[in-house]
C-alpha cells in the first residue's frame, strides 16, 4: 500500500491528513501514554525523601553529640579521664557523686544529654535527678570495661 | 516533506520510541524494589555505616587505654617483667639482682608492648560483629586479627596498623540470601592519652642503683640501716619479709593513678601504680 504512495510526488497521506502530522500525533500519544504509566508506577514516593531526611537529621545529630559526650575530658580524683571511662565507675559509690558533678557540668554547658548503661536501665538517674524526664535519642555505643567485658550505652536527652 | 527518506524517518521514530519505552517498562518492572525505595536511602545508609565506623573507633580507643592500664599494673606488679626474672624470685617478688652479683634489668618497654597487644586482642575479640542497623537492614563488622605497631610517646600510646576493619552493609535479602550492597573500611589506628609515662621505670632503676651502693655493708644490721636511710620516700621496704639473706623486697608507689579492677568487691577504682621487686645485696664483685 505504502509502496504505491511513496511513488507519488508530494508524499504519503492517510485520507486527508498528511503523514507527517499523523506521525507527530502518534508520537505525542505514545509519549503521553508512557508518561502516565511511569507516573502511576512512581506514585507515593514523592514526599518520602524529605520525611526521611528530617528523621535522620535528629538521629545523626544525637549520634555525634553522644560521641563527643563520651570523649569529653573529666577529672576524677585528680586524674584526667574521659566521660567514657566513667562507665566503669557506674556501680562504685565512691565515685558516683564526682561523676554526677562532672556530668552536670557538661549538661549545663550543652545539650542536656546524659548517657546510660543499657544493663542498668533502672539506674539511669544515677547521673541525673530522678524526676528529670529523659528520652532516648540515639543508637547505642559499645564500650569496654576494665575487666574485659563490654557494656552498651545509650544517649538520653532532657525532654 | 518531499523526499521518501524523510518520510521513512517519521515512522521509524515512532517505532523506535515505542520499542524504547516498552523495553524501559520491562526493565523497570524487574527492578521495582529499587525504584520503590525512598530517595536518598542508600546515601543515608552510607552515613549510618560511617557512624558504625565511629562506634568501633571509640571502642578501640577505650580498649587500647584499658589494655595499657591492665598491662601497666600487671608488669609493675611483676617488677617490670613478664613471668620470672632471670635472677629468680624472692618469695613473690622478682629479683633485680641475685646472689652472684648479677643485675637483671627488665626490658620494660618490650614487655609492656607485648602485654598491651595481648590485652588489646582480648578486647577486640569480644566486640559484637553483627548488628541490626537502623537504616540498613543489617551490618556486619569483619575484622581479622589486627596487627599493631605500638609506640609509647610521653603519656600517649600510639597504635598504628595497615589493617582495615570492613563493615559490610546488607540490603534486603534476595531469595533468602543476604545481599551485600557495599562495604566501608576503617583504619583502626589510635592515639590515646593513658596518663602514664613509661619513663617512670628509668627513674626507678636509677633510684635502685643508688641504694645498691649499700652492698658494701658487711653486717646485716648495717645493711638494713643503710637501705632504710638511702631509699626514696615512696619506696616501702617490706620489713616483714626480711630474713637472714641479704635480699630486700620493695613496694614502690608511683605518682601515676590508673583505673584498676578490684576482684574482691568487683568494682573499678583509681589506684596508684605499685612497682614490686626485690634486690639482692651481694658482698662479692658485681657481674653485669
Amino acid at each position: 500500500m505504502f509502496r504505491g504512495r511513496f511513488k507519488k510526488k508530494g508524499g504519503i497521506a492517510l485520507g486527508s491528513i498528511p503523514a507527517e502530522l499523523f506521525a507527530f500525533a502518534v508520537l505525542a500519544v505514545v509519549l503521553l501514554f508512557f508518561f502516565v504509566l511511569f507516573y502511576v508506577q512512581g506514585c507515593g514516593n514523592s514526599n518520602a525523601a524529605s520525611l526521611t531526611a528530617v528523621d535522620l537529621e535528629t538521629k545523626f545529630d544525637s549520634d555525634i553529640v553522644l560521641l563527643n559526650y563520651l570523649r569529653t575530658p573529666i577529672t576524677v580524683g585528680g586524674v584526667d579521664l574521659a566521660m567514657a571511662d566513667s562507665v566503669d565507675f557506674n556501680f562504685n559509690p565512691v565515685y558516683k557523686d564526682i561523676i554526677k558533678g562532672e556530668s552536670d557540668k557538661i549538661r549545663r554547658k550543652g545539650d542536656n544529654y546524659i548517657w546510660c548503661r543499657k544493663d542498668c536501665a533502672g539506674q539511669r538517674g544515677s547521673y541525673a535527678d530522678p524526676d528529670m524526664d529523659f528520652v532516648c535519642v540515639a543508637d547505642s555505643y559499645y564500650l569496654p570495661t576494665i575487666n574485659y567485658s563490654i557494656v552498651e550505652v545509650e544517649a538520653y536527652r532532657l525532654r | 516533506m518531499r523526499h521518501k527518506k524523510s518520510q521513512l524517518f517519521n515512522l521509524s521514530l515512532i517505532i523506535v520510541t515505542i520499542v524504547v519505552f516498552i523495553t524501559a517498562m520491562f526493565f523497570i518492572g524487574d527492578n521495582t524494589e529499587a525504584f520503590r525505595q525512598q530517595v536518598g536511602v542508600r546515601a543515608f545508609n552510607i552515613l549510618d555505616t560511617y557512624q558504625w565506623g565511629e562506634k568501633f573507633l571509640i571502642y578501640v580507643d577505650q580498649a587500647a587505654k584499658y589494655s595499657a592500664f591492665n598491662a601497666v599494673y600487671g608488669i609493675a606488679d611483676n617488677g617490670g617483667f613478664i613471668g620470672d626474672s632471670e635472677c629468680g624470685r624472692y618469695i613473690e617478688y622478682n629479683l633485680l639482682s641475685n646472689a652472684d652479683g648479677r643485675e637483671c634489668v627488665p626490658d620494660y618497654e618490650a614487655n609492656l608492648e607485648k602485654q598491651v597487644l595481648e590485652n588489646l586482642n582480648k578486647y577486640l575479640d569480644i566486640y559484637p560483629v553483627s548488628e541490626e542497623g537502623q537504616y540498613s537492614f543489617k551490618i556486619k563488622i569483619k575484622k581479622e586479627k589486627i596487627e599493631y605497631d605500638l609506640l609509647f610517646n610521653g603519656e600517649n600510646l600510639i597504635g598504628t596498623t595497615m589493617d582495615e576493619v570492613t563493615i559490610e552493609i546488607y540490603g534486603k535479602p534476595k531469595e533468602g540470601v543476604m545481599n551485600i550492597i557495599g562495604t566501608y573500611d576503617v583504619n583502626p589506628s589510635f592515639n590515646v592519652d593513658v596518663g602514664y609515662d613509661i619513663r617512670d621505670y628509668d627513674l626507678l632503676i636509677s633510684q635502685a642503683s643508688t641504694i645498691y651502693g649499700c652492698r658494701t655493708e658487711k653486717e646485716m644490721a648495717g645493711l638494713i640501716e643503710c637501705v632504710k636511710k638511702n631509699k626514696p620516700d615512696n619506696w616501702q621496704l617490706r620489713e616483714d619479709l626480711i630474713k637472714d639473706e641479704r635480699v630486700f623486697a620493695f613496694d614502690v608507689n608511683s605518682s601515676y593513678k590508673l583505673i584498676k579492677y578490684d576482684e574482691t568487691d568487683r568494682l573499678a577504682y583509681l589506684r596508684p601504680v605499685v612497682y614490686k621487686f626485690a634486690i639482692y645485696f651481694p658482698t662479692q664483685t658485681i657481674v653485669t
